[in-house]
């Protein structure tokens, strides 16, 4: 489930999401209607503009997303976009991807494979718990199992249901070996995870011990929550002395709460308003590129659609300049109906599709549907779902594709979610493998596109015993071909994640998937 | 006059009645249901069957409606789908700082309305009337939503930097820890009513002045400020307490949509989160709350006209 949190963040408050995002995706969709906002100046300007080193002290005041009043500190259970700020803060996985793209050791001195089927996690000596106990090979245990376990009804859960709980073994004080089910060469990244911390044997989540460079000190669901810096902490320290997380369900009132200076920095400035805050000397854009999707979901199983000619016609009648323009406001990544873009192993040699209308116009005829017509089903539970299904359907029309759209509530929508045949989604996983469980390969549970092909899945198959990365990526290369060649999805583009903060920090380093740096506070202090 | 306040005592409960079928039908015709929102899209059926009937979901409308009604006359609306926790005590502090903020726009706004009222009438045709009529016509055709934004980009963001623009009232504290999370949300409500209450108040205060008393008084050499305070004003503010009523029911109702602009913790952003979150125990609450308001402050505005009004008064 990696980097789905926004994913399932919205799942879980829907309706939030479908309130605040649908606001703030209609307000883009205006705001750049027939604007020139390009995509190059979306993506060459990720990087601050505020100068200094930041310097210890201070209260950090940040303004997120709302989540609700049903929210925990749990480690395990991160959904809403508050509970990621703080989850990112109090808790550390084994390892995880840092906010430059790397994949790194937090805990552990070294994480590796012994084969496909066998992982090995050394921890560092003497890391200290916000209680004062010292981290052991028993905690990793304890939490691995806490995580497993449905009652805890975790994040991780899914992703971590190969390993074979049982014959989890305690090699030393430090050091756990951790036996698969079935054998994966990428499990290092499925249990590094922010939402996969390493939490106590004597855990409690109402006092939520963890050994992050933040420990908790007061919170109120739905409404804040505040941190401390942790002084014994085991890495570089967090720069502020106090964390204070305001969630605000209003995009305007988030930014306005930034503009009067009552907060220091935001989480998703709406799109419309980046143009604005970017003119603004005193405040700075954060825009980070994301691996973040949100296709038009074709179900290969269903007629006219399990007819590749037409799948393939739908994506080349496709504008998707004109979709990142129109859709995101230029804040995105072109796609090229596959996903993983920030996978190592994405596959940059498919030659970018792009629009041709003769073509696709051709293959409809071929497949003897020159007069197609689609029912597409929608809800505002993502934001740009609705507004890339309308620019999608005034496309369409210049092929003479005649496009419906069915626009339900979010719960509607869910209550039959697998089973449109012409659909969205959104997805917001890292990497190719982690998604592809999720989605394209057996026993998937969120397979949208009614997928099942017998060579694509043994090829994914193959990668996932495959530990030599450089092969690992031929394999995953391919499989992406074939999403590319006949896949379910047009993937248009990747969406980028917007913030903004006062330059009266120092600058922040953008993230790649989540607000401000990945919610890495412990890195952003105000200038020196 | 007993008859009549009994009659509209009566006839309060039973629009509070209806009030509650519409509240109930209203929740039940929303799309989706609060198993569906709680559970997402990893809902099975399995596990939507349970809290469904942990909900009383699996019920009869009518069964549920009932059950729910007893719960309001006993005072006991239940448990908050999302908190876990009984709705009054999920919304007992929002409540509170909803009443202060009412409260405050109340004591600022009638005063004002009221004397600007007397002014435009006195002033009539002059400048000043003039002035405040475009003002106060111009500020009543505005959304309230409108104006609110408005107050944040004149004293908040834009132009002057003097009151926050976001109300955050720490968990736990009052807004009178920092009272000047009240100003702006305030300041809107008064900007909403004043115009309405106002011009009520003039119209019925030309009418005075034109009367043949007042025509009297001033014949009879009175200072014109003993004509207007003592004479006119008495009689001009029977319609201004209707007025004054429907505009302080409004606030109550109109405060949803002003906490919501300024993230005011109050019931208003209870009731939109509750509506967000598919909480119907919290959604049927505060709407019956502001119901019961309405027909509370209409009760009392009818009171109150009886009171002023002699010839009511006596009957």
């Amino acid at each position: 489930m990696r980097d789905a949190h926004t994913r399932r963040q919205v799942l879980k408050s829907a309706g939030a999401a479908s309130m605040t995002l649908s606001a703030g995706g209609l307000l883009a969709a205006c705001g750049s209607g027939g604007s020139s906002a390009s995509s190059d100046s979306a993506t060459t300007d990720g990087s601050p503009a505020t100068t200094g080193k930041p310097k210890k002290g201070g209260e950090l005041r940040v303004g997120v997303q709302a989540g609700s009043n049903k929210e925990t500190q749990d480690a395990h259970t991160p959904n809403t976009d508050p509970e990621l700020a703080w989850a990112s803060n109090l808790y550390e996985p084994v390892a995880q991807y840092m906010p430059d793209g790397k994949f790194a050791n937090v805990l552990a001195e070294s994480f590796e494979a012994t084969d496909s089927s066998t992982w090995v996690v050394k921890l560092k000596s003497g890391v200290e718990f916000h209680n004062g106990k010292t981290v052991t090979a028993d905690d990793v245990i304890f939490s691995i199992r806490r995580i497993i376990d449905p009652k805890t009804a975790s994040r991780g859960g899914g992703g971590l249901a190969i390993v074979d709980v049982k014959n989890l073994k305690k090699l030393d004080d430090l050091t756990v070996q951790i036996p698969l089910k079935e054998p994966n060469s990428v499990f290092d990244t499925e249990f590094g995870q922010y939402f996969n911390g390493i939490v106590p044997t004597d855990y409690d989540p109402k006092s939520p011990v963890g050994t992050g460079p933040y420990k908790a000190d007061t919170f109120t669901a739905g409404q804040q929550a505040t941190l401390l810096r942790f002084d014994n902490y085991h890495g570089d320290p967090g720069y502020a002395d106090k964390i204070t997380i305001t969630e605000l369900a209003d995009p305007g009132a988030r930014v306005n709460a930034l503009l009067s200076g009552q907060v220091d920095a935001i989480a998703a400035l709406p799109g419309a308003q980046v143009k604005t805050l970017e003119s603004n000397k005193q405040f700075a854009v954060l825009n980070a590129e994301t691996g973040t999707w949100i296709p038009i979901s074709m179900h290969v199983d269903v007629k006219p659609l399990s007819d590749v000619r037409v799948r393939q016609a739908l994506r080349l009648l496709v504008d998707r300049k004109q979709m990142l323009t129109q859709v995101l406001n230029g804040y995105g990544q072109l796609g090229n109906d596959t996903w993983g873009r920030q996978d190592p192993a994405y596959n940059t040699s498919l030659q970018q599709r792009e629009q041709d209308l003769e073509q696709a116009k051709a293959l409809l005829k071929q497949a003897g549907q020159s007069d197609l017509r689609l029912e597409l089903t929608t809800s505002p539970f993502y934001e740009g779902m609705v507004s890339s299904a309308q620019v999608f359907i005034e496309q369409a029309k210049a092929a003479g594709v005649t496009v419906k759209l069915k626009q339900l509530d979010t719960d509607a929508f869910l209550a039959n979610y697998l089973k449109w045949p012409f659909t969205q989604g959104y997805w917001g996983t890292r990497d190719y493998i982690p998604q592809a469980a999720q989605i394209t390969l057996p026993g998937a549970t969120l397979n949208d596109i009614g997928w099942n092909d017998d060579e694509y899945t043994k090829i994914v198959g193959d990668a996932k015993k495959e530990l030599d990365p450089a092969k690992r990526k031929d394999l995953i290369g391919q499989a992406q071909q074939i999403d590319y060649d006949r896949g379910g999805y047009i993937i248009w583009g990747f969406a980028n994640v917007i913030d903004a903060y006062s330059k009266k920090l120092a600058p922040i380093e953008p993230g790649h998937f989540q607000s401000l740096g990945n919610y890495q506070l412990a890195r952003v202090g105000f200038a020196a | 006059m007993r008859r009549t306040v009994i009659r509209r005592i009566l006839w309060g409960l039973l629009t509070l009645w209806v009030a509650s079928l519409l509240v109930f039908a209203a929740t039940l015709a929303l799309p989706g249901d609060p198993a569906t929102a709680i559970l997402g899209r990893e809902a099975t059926p399995e596990r939507l069957a349970a809290v469904r009937e942990n909900l009383h979901l699996d019920q009869s409308a009518l069964s549920q409606y009932l059950h729910w009604l007893g719960g309001v006359l006993t005072l006991d609306p239940g448990d908050s789908i999302v908190a876990q926790k009984p709705v009054t005590d999920v919304l007992s502090d929002r409540l509170v700082n909803s009443l202060w903020l009412t409260l405050v726009a109340g004591l600022v706004s009638i005063p004002l309305a009221i004397g600007l009222g007397v002014l435009m009438a006195v002033r009539r045709d002059g400048l000043t009337d003039h002035g405040l009529s475009t003002g106060t016509l111009v500020l009543a055709a505005l959304p309230p939503f409108v104006i609110g934004i408005g107050t944040v980009v004149l004293f908040s963001t834009e132009v002057f930097n003097w009151f926050p623009a976001v109300s955050l009232v720490p968990p736990g504290t009052s807004v009178w820890d920092s009272p000047d999370v009240l100003v702006l949300p305030a300041l809107t409500l008064c900007l909403v009513v004043v115009p309405y209450v106002s011009r009520v108040m003039r119209g019925s205060m030309v009418e005075v002045l034109e009367s043949d008393y007042v025509t009297m008084a001033r014949l009879k050499g009175l200072s014109e400020r003993r004509i207007i305070w003592r004479h006119a004003v008495p009689n001009a503010i029977a319609p201004a307490i209707q007025a004054v009523a429907l505009a302080l029911a409004y606030m109550a109702g109109g405060i949803v949509v002003i906490e919501f602009v300024f993230s005011y913790p109050g019931i208003g952003t209870a009731l939109v989160d509750g509506v967000r979150n598919r909480d119907m125990p919290v959604v049927q609450f505060v709407v019956m709350l502001i119901a019961a308001l309405y027909v509370l402050l209409n009760l009392a505005a009818d009171l109150a006209t009886i009171l002023v009004t002699p010839k009511l008064r006596t009957r």
